[in-house]
C-alpha cells in the first residue's frame, strides 16, 4: 500500500532529495501535498506531480490524502511543525535534522509523539547508510576499543549535485554567503547553526560509539563557512571539521574511527546523489587493508524504508534514543558556540 | 667532470646511497671536509656536535628520534654548517610536490591524523606537526591540546595568518611504523597518506577539474636526502631543516604536555 506524504517545505532539500527518493519508493510512498511559507515553490513542485499545494501547514495537515508528514522546513520551525502534525493526528512524521534547536523543544516534541503514539524518524541518512552497519559489525568483530573519531567534510556548492537528480528553477538554491567570522559573536552563531545543520549528519553515529557528552576542548569557525571542533564523549576524542566552499573538487565526507587495533574509514558519497552506500575501508593491525564494496541502496532510501518499517510496526520507535541524539547535538552546539565566543579553547 | 662531494658514513643504507651517486659522491674514511651522516638513534645531537668539531662540511641527520627541544636548539646554535635532516615521514621531495600542486593557494583548514604504536607515536606527532607547518606555510602555535594515554586531539594555528589545523592522535596496536594522513581542505584539496608498514606514500591533489595522484617515489629516502645534502654543499640548494625540526619538536612536546613517553605501551 502506498502512503500519501505531505511535505512541509519546498526548498532544494525537498526538490532534489526527498521527492526523487520518494519517487524511487512508489510502492511504499507517494507525494500527496506540498506546502511552503509563501515562496510559491510548493505550487511549482506540486504542479509537476499533479498534487495539491498550499501555504502554511493547516491545509496540508487537514488533507485526508496525507498519511505521513515530512517536516522539511527551516530547522527553527521543526519543533512547531511536528507539534502541529501531532495535534492534527498525523500517523507518522519524518523530520529533517535537527529534530529541534533547543532542549526544551526536543523534549516537547518527543513527549507529544510518545503520548500520541506518533511514529517519528529523524532523517539522518548517514546513520541509516548500510556502510555504517558494516563498520559497526567490524568494530564488534575486532573488539578494538574506540579511541578517536575524526569527521572531515569539504563541500562544494550543492547545485552540481542537484543537477544530477532533478531540474530546479533558477534561484531555487540560494548562494552561500560569507559571514564575518572575525566577529566572535557572529562566528559563535554560525558554528552553532552548522553543528545543528551539518555536523548533525554524523552525531547519531558518533553517539552510537561514544554516548555521553563530556565537553568541548576547542572550537573555531573556519572561513568562508565552516568549523573545526574537538570534544570528548565517553572518553573518546572526537574532531569534526567541515568547510563549505564556493568551488572546488567533489565533496569529501569521511568518518574515521581510530581504535586500539585498526582504523576504519567510512566515506560517504556527495549529498543528494543516489550512488549507493558509503564505502568502508579498514586498515587492520595485521597489515591488511580491506575495502568493502558500495551497497546499492543509499542512506536516503534506507531512512524512508526504515520509516515504512516503523509504520508497519515491524520496528519500535525508540523515542528515548531520538531525544538523546537531539540533546547530544544541542549540547555540543551550545558548548562549541560558547568556546568560539571565548576565543577557541576551553 | 665535477668534483665528488666527500661523504663519511658508517651505515650500510647510506653506503648504498653513495654508491648510487657515482658521479656526485665518494666515500671517505674521515669526517673532515665531508658530509657526515649521523645515525639518528640515541644521543644523535652529541654525535652531530662531535662531527662538526671534527671539521665536517655538512651534517646529514638520518631519522632522528625525538629529542629534547633544548638539545636541538643547542645544536642549531652551536654549528655553523648546513644541516640536512632526513625524516622519512616528511620527505623533502614529497613536501615540495604537495606544496607545488597547490599553486600558491592556501588551504582553508588542515586535518592531520596519526595512528601508531606507543613507542613510535611521539615521532609521528612530531612529523604530523611538520606536515601541518609545511602545508600551512609557516610556524604554528598550540591553541588547545587534550591528550591522554590512548590518544587525543589538538588545535594549532599559524602564528602569522591564524590558519587552523587539527591533529588527531591514536595509540593503536599497529605494527611498527604507523599511518599518517594529512588533508588540506579547500578549493584545492591535498590528501597525503603515509602507511609506513605498507611502504606506501600517496599524494593526491583535487580540484574542480579532477584528482591528480603524484607518481610514487621510488628513490630511497637515504639517496634523496644525500642528493639534497650534495646540492646544499655545492650551493644549488639551501636548508632550514634543523630550525624546522626544532619547531616541530617543541610543538609536539607542547601538544603532548611535556611528556614524550605518555602513551600506553600496547
Amino acid at each position: 500500500m502506498s502512503r500519501g506524504v505531505g511535505v512541509i517545505g519546498a526548498g532544494p532539500g525537498v526538490a532534489a532529495l526527498h521527492l526523487p527518493t520518494i519517487a524511487r519508493l512508489r510502492e511504499r510512498f507517494h507525494v500527496a501535498h506540498l506546502a511552503d511559507q509563501g515562496s510559491g515553490r510548493a505550487a511549482e513542485l506540486a504542479a509537476r506531480l499533479g498534487v495539491a499545494a498550499s501555504h502554511g501547514t493547516a491545509a496540508l495537515l487537514a488533507d485526508p490524502a496525507v498519511d505521513v508528514v515530512a517536516v522539511c522546513s527551516p530547522p527553527a520551525e521543526h519543533a512547531r511543525h511536528i507539534l502541529d502534525a501531532v495535534d492534527a493526528g498525523a500517523r507518522a512524521i519524518i523530520c529533517e535534522k535537527p529534530l529541534a534547536t533547543t532542549e526544551d523543544d526536543a523534549r516537547a516534541v518527543i513527549d507529544a509523539c510518545r503520548r500520541a503514539g506518533t511514529v517519528l524518524l529523524v532523517a539522518t541518512n548517514h546513520f541509516y547508510d548500510e556502510a555504517w552497519d558494516r563498520a559497526k559489525r567490524h568494530l564488534v568483530a575486532l573488539e578494538g576499543e574506540v579511541r578517536t573519531i575524526t569527521v572531515a567534510a569539504a563541500l562544494p556548492p550543492n547545485d552540481r549535485y542537484h543537477a544530477v537528480v532533478t531540474e530546479l528553477v533558477a534561484g531555487a538554491a540560494p548562494a552561500r554567503g560569507a559571514p564575518d567570522l572575525t566577529d566572535r559573536e557572529l562566528a559563535a552563531g554560525v558554528v552553532r547553526q552548522l553543528v545543528l545543520g551539518l555536523a548533525v549528519h554524523d552525531l547519531p553515529a558518533v553517539r552510537d560509539l561514544a554516548r555521553d557528552f563530556q565537553g568541548v576542548d576547542f572550537a573555531a569557525a573556519v572561513p568562508p563557512i565552516g568549523y573545526t571542533i574537538g570534544f570528548r564523549a565517553s572518553g573518546v576524542h572526537i574532531t569534526l571539521t567541515a568547510v563549505m566552499l564556493p568551488d572546488g573538487p567533489d565533496a569529501l565526507w569521511r568518518f574515521t574511527i581510530g581504535t586500539s587495533a585498526d582504523r576504519i574509514d567510512v566515506e560517504f558519497p556527495p549529498a543528494f546523489v543516489h550512488a549507493g552506500s558509503a564505502t568502508v575501508r579498514v586498515r587492520a593491525d595485521d597489515v591488511r587493508s580491506t575495502t568493502y564494496r558500495r551497497e546499492p541502496e543509499d542512506g536516503y532510501l534506507r531512512e524512508w524504508i526504515a520509516l515504512d518499517a516503523l509504520i508497519e510496526g515491524a520496528v519500535t520507535v525508540e523515542y528515548h534514543e531520538l531525544l538523546d541524539d537531539a540533546l547530544f547535538a544541542i549540547r555540543l552546539a551550545d558548548a562549541a558556540a560558547e568556546t568560539v565566543r571565548r576565543g577557541g579553547a576551553s | 667532470m665535477r668534483e665528488h662531494v666527500r661523504v663519511f658514513v658508517r651505515a650500510d643504507d647510506y653506503r648504498a646511497a653513495v654508491e648510487g651517486l657515482p658521479l656526485a659522491a665518494e666515500l671517505v674514511d674521515r669526517p673532515s671536509g665531508a658530509v657526515v651522516v649521523i645515525d639518528g638513534r640515541g644521543d644523535w645531537w652529541r654525535a652531530a656536535a662531535a662531527a662538526a668539531a671534527d671539521g665536517a662540511s655538512a651534517l646529514l641527520i638520518a631519522e632522528p628520534v625525538v629529542a629534547r627541544p633544548e638539545a636541538v636548539a643547542e645544536l642549531a646554535e652551536g654549528v655553523a654548517m648546513p644541516v640536512i635532516v632526513n625524516r622519512a615521514r616528511l620527505r623533502h621531495d614529497l613536501v615540495r610536490a604537495a606544496i607545488e600542486r597547490r599553486h600558491g593557494m592556501q588551504p582553508r583548514v588542515l586535518v592531520a591524523e596519526c595512528t601508531a604504536a606507543a613507542t613510535v607515536l611521539p615521532t609521528m606527532v612530531r612529523d604530523s606537526v611538520g606536515w601541518l607547518r609545511e602545508l600551512a606555510g609557516g610556524p604554528l602555535r598550540t591553541v588547545s591540546a587534550a591528550v591522554g594515554s590512548t590518544g587525543g586531539t589538538a588545535l594549532v594555528r599559524t602564528i602569522d595568518t591564524g590558519l587552523a589545523g587539527t591533529l588527531v592522535i591514536t595509540a593503536a596496536r599497529l605494527d611498527a611504523g604507523g599511518v599518517l594522513r594529512v588533508q588540506g581542505l579547500g578549493e584545492i584539496r591535498t590528501e597525503l597518506e603515509l602507511d609506513i608498514s605498507m611502504r606506501s606514500a600517496t599524494l593526491a591533489t583535487s580540484t574542480a577539474e579532477g584528482r591528480l595522484v603524484d607518481p610514487a617515489l621510488f628513490e630511497t629516502p637515504e639517496r634523496a636526502s644525500l642528493r639534497r645534502a650534495i646540492d646544499v654543499v655545492t650551493g644549488r640548494d639551501t636548508t632550514r631543516d634543523l630550525d624546522d625540526l626544532r619547531h616541530d619538536v617543541e610543538l609536539a612536546r607542547d601538544i603532548l604536555g611535556g611528556d614524550l613517553a605518555r602513551f600506553d605501551n600496547l
